[in-house]
């Protein structure tokens, strides 16, 4: 008696997305290690911040994947906030999330989000988000 | 922020509760929610997840079926409509804002989130989700593996009709504690495919419906089918199915590596920070893989097949 083999282990929840390009920026006084699949991302976030900047040990580490099984559709920014943790959702379009002990921001934005909506949504959002690690910077070395 | 709504989750009324082995606790603004709990109030078990639930009023109920589900690192997303939950695998924890209606609505929490909260963090406190079905019988129980569409529900629910207690259909949750291996199984209903009708005229009077992952089937008590359940129990046999054309079972001896190889393939991967849970699921997987492991190829109507299985496990016993 065979089995087939099984398949590899599934991703679906698009947690192991390779995330090739990568830069180090500076929001405001917060330096921000970037990792993306987007070349196009990168491209915007490097034209919004204020400067290219070594990573350091109080770097926040900010993964952003572009996903193509995302809805397109962009509502209304909702946050969820707890003591350690910011998550903003718009729709499935877009899910991003602080954690502010381990310093890290994580995201997802659905590949038909349009650049416009980037700029104007998303952009702001992250800013909003790197800013809460200037203001808390207990947690560094964490 | 830009928000529409501002949740926070600080909420300090806390209820201990148990799930699969385990004393998980839920702090919630919402009554109902505290009071469908109620009948899992226990505090006496090693320590689980903590679920913060905030109600908010702007939010609508979400369109039961279909949830969007995301994850990296140790944080993954779930959105059923605006509903958002958030589980944190570093910290065991998940924080939710949910309508008033989903918060006082027991299939959900019971059917759905307590399965995904379990799946996702389970490993974080030694609950390792294992896609099987569990049945048990006289003490014992045999853990029933093989891929999606392999009829591992029906075949359950085929054998739950022969006399076994049902444990679980779909994921079983495997804890080692103090070296004993126990399987829990959740008050999920039993999913079958809309094909199962033909086997099971207990459906006729349920309706089939789409399931989380998209799939329509029919979600039931397994009091429907007159079968016993179990909320857990030690599991001595793994049987690993695979159907074929021809009528009739054959059982082998079969490789724990061929156990060992399904289980890891069928759990989805966990986030390379998450090591330890990694240790944790590899060292379940491993003892799984070291009860008696058969291979089964089946074929033909369930009921027949149960029936031979149910005979196997009398003479072996």
């Amino acid at each position: 008696m065979t089995f087939t083999p099984m398949p590899e282990p599934p991703d679906l929840m698009r947690r192991h997305v390779a995330t090739p390009h990568r830069a180090e920026l500076r929001f405001g006084s917060v330096s921000v290690k970037l990792e993306t699949n987007s070349e196009q991302l990168l491209d915007l976030l490097r034209r919004c911040s204020n400067e290219e900047a070594p990573a350091s040990r109080d770097s926040v580490l900010c993964k952003l994947i572009k996903d193509s099984e995302s809805g397109a559709a962009v509502k209304a920014p909702q946050s969820l906030r707890t003591s350690e943790l910011s998550v903003v959702t718009c729709g499935e379009a877009v899910v991003i999330a602080a954690d502010r002990r381990v310093r890290e921001v994580l995201g997802f934005i659905g590949e038909q989000v349009t650049p416009d909506v980037v700029q104007n949504l998303v952009i702001p959002i992250l800013c909003e988000l790197f800013a809460e690690f200037a203001a808390d910077t207990s947690a560094v070395g964490v | 922020m830009n928000a529409i709504h501002g949740i926070s989750s600080e909420l300090s009324c806390g209820v201990a509760f148990s799930l699969a082995g385990r004393t998980c606790v839920l702090r919630s603004d919402s009554a109902e929610l505290r009071e469908l709990i109620r009948p899992l109030v226990r505090s006496d078990l090693p320590s689980g997840f903590t679920l913060h639930v905030k109600v908010d009023s702007a939010l609508q109920e979400h369109t039961p079926g279909r949830a969007h589900f995301r994850g990296l690192h140790h944080l993954a997303f779930a959105l059923f409509g605006d509903e958002l939950f958030v589980f944190d695998m570093l910290r065991s924890e998940v924080h939710a804002a949910v309508s008033l209606r989903t918060a006082g609505h027991r299939e959900f929490w019971v059917n759905t989130l307590f399965p995904i909260a379990l799946g996702t963090l389970g490993t974080t406190f030694g609950v390792v989700p294992l896609h099987c079905a569990c049945l048990e019988r006289g003490g014992e129980a045999l853990l029933l593996a093989g891929p999606s569409g392999a009829g591992k529900s029906t075949l359950a629910v085929a054998l739950a009709k022969t006399g076994f207690n049902i444990v679980s259909d779909d994921w079983t949750y495997l804890c080692q504690d103090a070296s004993e291996l126990v399987a829990h199984g959740l008050d999920a209903p039993v999913k079958l495919l809309p094909d199962a009708i033909q086997y099971f005229p207990e459906l006729e009077s349920q309706s089939a419906r789409q399931s989380l992952n998209g799939e329509l089937a029919y979600e039931v008590s397994a009091e429907v089918f007159g079968a016993g359940t179990r909320r857990d129990s030690r599991p001595s046999v793994v049987l690993l199915m695979r159907r074929v054309e021809a009528p009739g079972v054959e059982l082998r001896e079969c490789s724990p590596d061929l156990v060992r190889d399904y289980f890891e393939r069928s759990a989805e991967r966990l986030p390379r920070e998450m090591v330890e849970a990694a240790g944790t699921r590899a060292r379940v997987i491993r003892s799984v893989a070291e009860l008696a492991c058969y291979s089964v190829e089946c074929g033909g109507a369930p009921h027949e097949v149960a029936a031979s299985i149910s005979d196997w496990w009398r003479a072996k016993r």
